[in-house]
Order: C-alpha cells, then sequence, then structure tokens
C-alpha cells in the first residue's frame, strides 16, 4: 500500500467532526495491518503504537473534516476529496513513513477527532503520557515546517436595553452593538501594526437580536486572532466596557504558539527536507491548530508538518498531489529515525 | 573554520552558537550553524507567513 491508496481509504469515510467513527475503524483497521499495535481511545481517537518506552514521539493528525462530502477520485496526479489536505493526507503519510522508521523508544500516531471543532480528542491527550517531542499533522507542503500559530479568541457580546418606541430618542441594543463594535475595531486596530502573523485581528463571524424581548437583545460574535505576546486574558481586557456595558462571554480560546529554529523537531523535519531534494520555508501562519494546545501544555518541542496547499482547507478542490505525498512520507521517515535516535528530553 | 555550502568561502566558527543565522561574508548566503564539534553550517531555511492553519 502506498500513501495514496492509504488516503484514498482514508478518504471514502466521511468523517465530519463529531461523527468520525466509521473512519477512526478503518484508521486502527489499517494500522493493524501495517504491524502497530492500534486501538480506539476513550475520546473516540484512533492510536497507533510502535516500540516501547522513551523516548515517545508522538504525531498528532486529525481525521476528522468539516462537513461537506466531495466525490474521491484520482486527476492529473492529484486525488481529490473532503479532507485530502485537511489533514487525512498528513495521517496517510504519517502512518506510512511510521513502518519504515525504525528506531529506539515509541513512536505513536494519533488520528485525533474533533480538531475543527473543540479539539476534544487533543485535549484527551493532555490527560495521558506527555510525549518527549510532537509533530502536529497539518498541511504544511512538503517542503516547508510550520513554526508558528495566532492563537483563537471567540467572545459573544450581549448588549440589553429597555424596549422604547422607535420614534423615541432612546437607543435600540442593536444601535449600541454597532457602536460599540465601531469602537472595538479602533481598539483593535491600533494594535494592527507588524507583519500578519503578529498582528491582533477581529472579525465579526455572527450576530442576532431579539427586538421582541424584554429587555431586548443584541447579541455579537466575534472572532479574535492572537499574535505571539498577547494573550487571551489580555485580548479580553482590550474589549471595551462602553457603551452599552455589554456582557462578554469567552466560547473558545486558544493561546498563541511561536517555536524557535532551533527547536529539535524543527530542526529534524528541515534536515529531512533537506534529504529529500528540497529548500526549506520556516512558516509562521494566521490560523490555529492542536500545535496551540498540546505544545505550550506539555512543554515539549514540536512543530507542525504534512501535505498539501492549507489554503484548499475547507474549500470544495480539496487536493493533494500523489508526488507530494510520497516526498512528505519520505521527510516524515528521515525526521522519525533521527528524532527516535536522537532523544528529544526535556 | 568550514565552508560556505553556496560559494565555498571560508567560514570562522569563532564567537557562533548553535542555531545563529549569519550572512556569508563572500556570497551574503544566510547560514544557519548545525553544528559546534565539528563546526558545520548550511544554508538557513527560508521564513514566510501566511493566514492557513
Amino acid at each position: 500500500m502506498d500513501e495514496a491508496q492509504l488516503l484514498a481509504r482514508l478518504l471514502a469515510r466521511h468523517s465530519p467532526s463529531g461523527a468520525e467513527g466509521a473512519a477512526v475503524r478503518e484508521f486502527v483497521g489499517i494500522a493493524r495491518t501495517l504491524g502497530y499495535r492500534a486501538r480506539i481511545d476513550r475520546a473516540g481517537n484512533g492510536v497507533a503504537e510502535r516500540g516501547f518506552g522513551r523516548p515517545e514521539l508522538l504525531y498528532l493528525g486529525h481525521i476528522d473534516t468539516v462537513e461537506g462530502t466531495r466525490p474521491v477520485r484520482v486527476a492529473r496526479g492529484r486525488i481529490h476529496g473532503r479532507g485530502a489536505v485537511d489533514a487525512k493526507g498528513p495521517l496517510a503519510c504519517a502512518l506510512l513513513a511510521g513502518i519504515r522508521a525504525d528506531g529506539p523508544g515509541t513512536l505513536r500516531v494519533v488520528a485525533a477527532v474533533r480538531e475543527e471543532t473543540d479539539s476534544a480528542g487533543a485535549r484527551h491527550l493532555l490527560r495521558g503520557r506527555r510525549p518527549d517531542g510532537v509533530v502536529v499533522g497539518e498541511p504544511s507542503g512538503w517542503d516547508s515546517v510550520t513554526i508558528g500559530y495566532r492563537g483563537d479568541l471567540r467572545v459573544e457580546v450581549v448588549f440589553r436595553a429597555r424596549r422604547s418606541h422607535w420614534s423615541s430618542p432612546a437607543r435600540t441594543a442593536a444601535d449600541t452593538a454597532v457602536d460599540w463594535l465601531a469602537r472595538a475595531r479602533e481598539v483593535v486596530g491600533a494594535r494592527s501594526s507588524g507583519t500578519p502573523f503578529r498582528t491582533l485581528t477581529m472579525k465579526l463571524v455572527g450576530l442576532a437580536d431579539d427586538p421582541a424581548a424584554d429587555p431586548e437583545e443584541a447579541r455579537l460574535l466575534l472572532d479574535l486572532r492572537l499574535p505571539p505576546g498577547l494573550s487571551s486574558e489580555e485580548a479580553l481586557a482590550l474589549l471595551p466596557a462602553e457603551p452599552g456595558s455589554p456582557t462578554v462571554r469567552t466560547i473558545a480560546r486558544l493561546e498563541a504558539v511561536e517555536r524557535p529554529r532551533t527547536d529539535p523537531v524543527v530542526r529534524a523535519l528541515v534536515s529531512a527536507v533537506r534529504a529529500v531534494g528540497g529548500s526549506p520555508t520556516l512558516f509562521r501562519r494566521g490560523g490555529s491548530s492542536d500545535l496551540n494546545l498540546v505544545v505550550p501544555a506539555w512543554g515539549v518541542p514540536g512543530a507542525a508538518y504534512g501535505p498539501g496547499d492549507s489554503r484548499l482547507d475547507h474549500t470544495d478542490h480539496e487536493s493533494v498531489a500523489v508526488d507530494e505525498l510520497r516526498r512528505a512520507g519520505s521527510v516524515l521517515e528521515r525526521a522519525f529515525v533521527e528524532l527516535r535516535a536522537r532523544p528529544v528530553v526535556v | 573554520m568550514t565552508e560556505c555550502p553556496v560559494c565555498a568561502a571560508d567560514v570562522e566558527s569563532k564567537d557562533k552558537i548553535a542555531g545563529e543565522v549569519f550572512p556569508c561574508v563572500d556570497c551574503g548566503t544566510e547560514l544557519e550553524v548545525r553544528a559546534l564539534e565539528p563546526f558545520a553550517v548550511e544554508p538557513a531555511p527560508k521564513e514566510a507567513e501566511d493566514w492557513g492553519e
């Protein structure tokens, strides 16, 4: 079985977040066939292991996708399907690379669930053994390594106002919400300098109002992307208290992460890209991934790596070149060998 | 002492630390110190940003 065949089998099991069961069972079945010890953990993650003891290297992929099926097909050297890029392609490459990368210690390849929603799969892993190093399975491109992601803060801001006749001078909750949003944009704009990765941004991702309620209500759903050095707590404190004295409820928060180029996992991946004939690029990305969650929590070396163009994530054009899958598999094989031979003890 | 992997100019190891990035004095290529004993350098990875995940 090669990377493309393995990927096709994973793509054939549609697995939107929260409904990954069939794909996880397929992952575990394939892993066992390849010689891994494989199981499904309490969170529903597929877990495949080879070797014993330390160092323990974790490849943390995810098997869930966003909603929406796409036909699985190979055309002009590319394999298409929902999750081909984000992130079954990286997972397929890691699973095959693992069986070619012998060495001391343990290699664990995890097909985590619900990465696209609440990272429940990765959060479950945080309660278990801490590995010595982590590669998060996200599309970086076969010759690139992702060393940073911005943080993510999602909040609901609720405004309430006494009901009044619309002909009166009193402001509605919706009026106040719009005024507050303009003020919040000014505050965020004042922090927007430097490169995009080091810039705070804010998007309005939802709004609702209920003028018939008593008191009437208006709700804003905001998504803020946080540069390194600005915690979610600090970002919350930046939000204006006026006008309207709104209630701010945090829905989700993830801190920014940035790894140095000297991180052993980064170095192993960079060396491996070179060995396979590439000219490596270190990427800092504006989105976020499970790297934000696990590397700070465990305090271990880490980076994100996998085949595919992340600009195709979540689109109806998700596809990855078969040749890129093979190259990424070779890179991972070499990186796994180096990291298993040179323990990343912290 | 080692050679620049791009232009073969001499590269001094004095005062360098592992992971340090510095330009080759001859060709200007950004080099990264890969190891101190023995001293080894290679072209530093490029750096970039995008909005993806």
